[in-house]
């Protein structure tokens, strides 16, 4: 059939292409998008294969999952504290152009020693209807001969679940929930002029001063806005003065308090 | 029974697209209508009879507004953001079965567009696939408000995304197959319960599972009282507060496609899709029995509208991995459990049962008494004035 | 009821086509809307929305990582859902031996559920 050809061509271009993109793209979200291209259309090459499972599979799983991850690691991060994006050291790029060669004798050997001069296996058509599909023949497979690494996989996923954690979980977050509520950002009164708070001002803090205090910022804005703010300053109350507190390291405040 | 050709089904796929854009259309009018009638107001009630032209008026209006794209914005992907949730949302539509073949014209009809062996998946595939539209137009838009939302929107979808994939998984073990006709298949039978007949739904042998489900379609859905996303009083619109005229109207449609495309699957799966009174002798009663269960879905998610206030985020993450997750779990465990006992291939002595019986009651008992058991969530409400 | 059958290919160029036309139908309305819609570009609506206050800092804010955590959860769950479906579509057939295989892999990851919530992953605030 030309029409099952044309098709996988087109699919196969889109593939490539995208591929292409996801190293040539300069903004890494945009190569993310296009690994999200390639992946649909890796999975539409699994369709025309007849793996319909393995289809779902692969978007469920790299795109639906995986990459999303990606993404929320690219939004989390400031593009400025990202390590130079293509100006890798050299020695990475001779290791990448190794590995690529690598990977690709091995497609090749596959291809080889399998499709070309390999017999045929037993998942052919008409045996995976009689079963009553791919996911049934996939699973009858996996749950018998692939019993064991099946279940190393429920292994391999308990330590991604540790690691995770363990890497992505600053110690501290583990104890949040018994300190009270903390914010980025926290408005609050600057240590030692409230009773309630302990003395000091814990790293982090930056102050913004209000009309009362006196900073060289302020005074040069004074005179360029006009003094009509000092005029309504006029005789404060000691202990009143309440500054502004904008603390960058909530957490740094937090433990301020836990001392007490 | 080979012999359909493309065009015809591709005529019945169309058909069921453009039927669930016009239902779409009118969802938000009975939205509006019902809100309304909660809240003891009218609704629409200017644009033709009852306001019944309301959704027509609305989307010519639309069409006219000015696309806005913020100076900031990374324009392909702001361009495109929109589309990927309305494609998504629309196609997952194809493996929704309507009936089985029917006589048209002297025709003979499938009324299904697409006939997957992984229809249950497929569904959840593009329902994953859709995630990338919240993303990508958060991202895109560059700005404070969509950032936040498209974040807490999209890991709010993918928490909740994995409590609805597991909780089909009992369905998938009592019927055998993942796709979506053989599910509608075994759901025809009945089971003899003495002298009464009754149809073998899901929702009968998996009542959990049809409320986890529930619970989480809406949270998927970005429904209220899961409307996080778009908490108007924290984030503006949420991920799509930059989008204007049309491409905002994409992020509403898919918004409204995917909870009538949720709601015909969980028709389907639980409710017995198109069975009903009649339905085996025409097969148009088996497309109004379907449209019936979905409507009533539909109603319920605008009764809660109407009723809950929105959660709190950390109370709406919780509820998704504190106790959906190892409830479904343990929905599957059991399931499996009493299947292979209803199998023959475990022979449980009685006094087994008669312990696990008094087990379960004491630990309901234990679990209900105040102060003990309960989850975290309402322990930690003291927590919220800190600031 | 008959069995009637698409065949496998059909099924999917029908998604395909679906797809397609989905597709076109969105860019049909997009291009409508541009050619029914003024067009008055000002400075103003360009600004990133900040509900009347005006643009401070530029735009990347950062976020708890609690994200990320929550994602690559979620992506070890989804492996553990995608394992979970082919077993239970063959259940039957599995019988006493797939129950004990499939209690054993849940199980597994259960403790590393518990080691998630105990860490307090799962909390937020």
């Amino acid at each position: 059939m030309p029409w099952d050809v044309l098709i996988f061509y087109l699919i196969a271009a889109v593939c490539v292409l995208s591929a292409a993109g996801v190293v040539v793209a300069r903004n890494p979200v945009h190569s993310a998008i296009f690994l999200v291209l390639c992946f649909v259309n890796i999975a539409a090459t699994f369709v025309m294969m007849g793996a319909e499972f393995l289809a779902v599979v692969q978007v469920i799983v790299y795109t639906g999952a995986i990459l999303v991850l990606v993404l929320f690691v690219l939004m989390l991060v400031n593009p400025d504290d990202l390590p130079e994006f293509h100006a890798a050291r050299p020695v990475q790029r001779y290791v990448g152009l190794l590995l690529g060669a690598i990977l690709l004798l091995e497609v090749g050997a596959a291809i080889v020693t399998r499709s070309v001069s390999g017999e045929q296996g037993t998942a052919t058509p008409d045996n995976i209807a009689a079963v009553g599909g791919n996911t049934q023949a996939l699973g009858r497979v996996l749950y018998s001969d692939y019993l064991l690494a099946f279940e190393v996989v429920s292994l391999v996923l308990l330590v991604g679940v540790v690691g995770a954690i363990v890497l992505a979980l600053p110690e501290r977050l583990g104890e949040r929930p018994s300190v009270a509520r903390r914010g980025s950002i926290s408005l609050s009164h600057p240590r030692g002029v409230d009773a309630a708070l302990p003395e000091g001002r814990p790293a982090g803090e930056t102050l913004i001063p209000t009309r009362h205090s006196t900073s060289p910022t302020r005074a040069s804005g004074a005179v360029a806005t006009g003094n009509d703010r000092e005029v309504s300053a006029g005789p404060t109350p000691t202990g009143v003065v309440r500054d502004l507190v904008m603390t960058r390291d909530a957490d740094a405040f937090g433990h301020m308090g836990d001392k007490r | 029974m080979n012999d359909q050709p493309l065009w015809l089904t591709f005529i019945v796929a169309f058909t069921a697209m453009n039927v669930l854009l016009a239902g779409m259309a009118y969802m938000t009018w009975f939205e509006r209508k019902v809100l309304a009638r909660m809240q003891d107001r009218l609704g629409p009630t200017r644009t033709g009879p009852a306001g019944l032209l309301q959704p027509i008026a609305d989307g010519i209006k639309l069409l006219g507004k000015e696309d806005l794209i913020p100076a900031a914005a990374d324009k392909p992907v702001f361009f495109f953001a929109p589309l990927v949730i309305f494609v998504t949302a629309i196609v997952s539509v194809a493996v929704i079965p309507f009936g089985g073949t029917v006589e048209i014209f002297g025709r003979d009809v499938n009324l299904f567009a697409a006939d997957l062996n992984v229809g249950a998946l497929f569904i959840l595939a593009f329902g994953s696939l859709g995630v990338y539209g919240i993303i990508l137009g958060s991202y895109a838009s560059a700005s404070r408000y969509p950032l936040l939302g498209g974040l807490r929107a999209a890991a709010q979808v993918i928490s909740y995304e994995i409590v609805l994939g597991l909780a089909l998984v009992g369905v998938f073990i009592l019927s055998g197959s993942l796709s979506l006709r053989d599910i509608l298949a075994r759901q025809q039978e009945t089971l003899s319960l003495g002298p009464i007949d009754i149809p073998n739904w899901f929702i009968l042998s998996q009542p959990i599972a049809f409320v986890i489900y529930t619970i989480a379609a809406v949270a998927e859905t970005n429904r209220a009282p899961f409307d996080l996303p778009e908490a108007e009083t924290e984030l503006a619109a949420g991920f799509h507060t930059e989008y204007s005229a049309f491409r905002f109207s994409f992020y509403y449609l898919g918004e409204y496609i995917n909870m009538i495309v949720i709601s015909l699957f969980a028709s389907t799966l639980f409710l017995g899709g198109t069975g009903g009174p009649g339905s085996d002798r025409f097969w148009g009663l088996g497309i109004f029995w379907l449209l019936a269960k979905t409507i009533v879905f539909l109603f319920f998610y605008i009764w809660l509208r109407a009723t809950l206030p929105r959660f709190r985020y950390d109370q709406l993450m919780g509820i998704a991995w504190k106790v959906l997750l190892p409830l479904v779990l343990l929905n599957i465990v059991f399931t499996a459990f009493i299947r292979l006992v209803a199998n023959g291939e475990l022979e449980i002595p009685v006094w087994v049962w008669i312990a696990v019986a008094v087990a379960v009651v004491a630990l309901l008992a234990l679990s209900l008494r105040p102060g003990g058991g309960g989850e975290a969530a309402p322990a930690r409400t003291s927590a919220v004035g800190g600031d | 009821m008959p069995v009637e059958t698409q065949t496998l290919g059909e099924n999917w160029l029908v998604v395909g086509l679906m797809l397609v036309s989905a597709f076109s139908m969105g860019m049909l309305l997009l291009t409508l809307n541009k050619i029914m819609a003024p067009s008055k570009p000002s400075a103003a609506k360009a600004a990133p929305y900040e509900s009347g206050m005006p643009d401070i800092e530029p735009v990347r804010p950062s976020y708890s990582p609690r994200f990320y955590v929550v994602a690559m959860l979620f992506v070890i769950f989804d492996i553990e859902a995608i394992f979970i479906f082919p077993w239970a579509v063959i259940f039957d057939e599995l019988g006493t031996y797939g129950f004990v295989e499939m209690v054993s892999f849940i199980g597994l990851l259960f403790v590393g559920y518990i080691y998630a919530w105990k860490k307090g992953a799962l909390e937020w605030v």
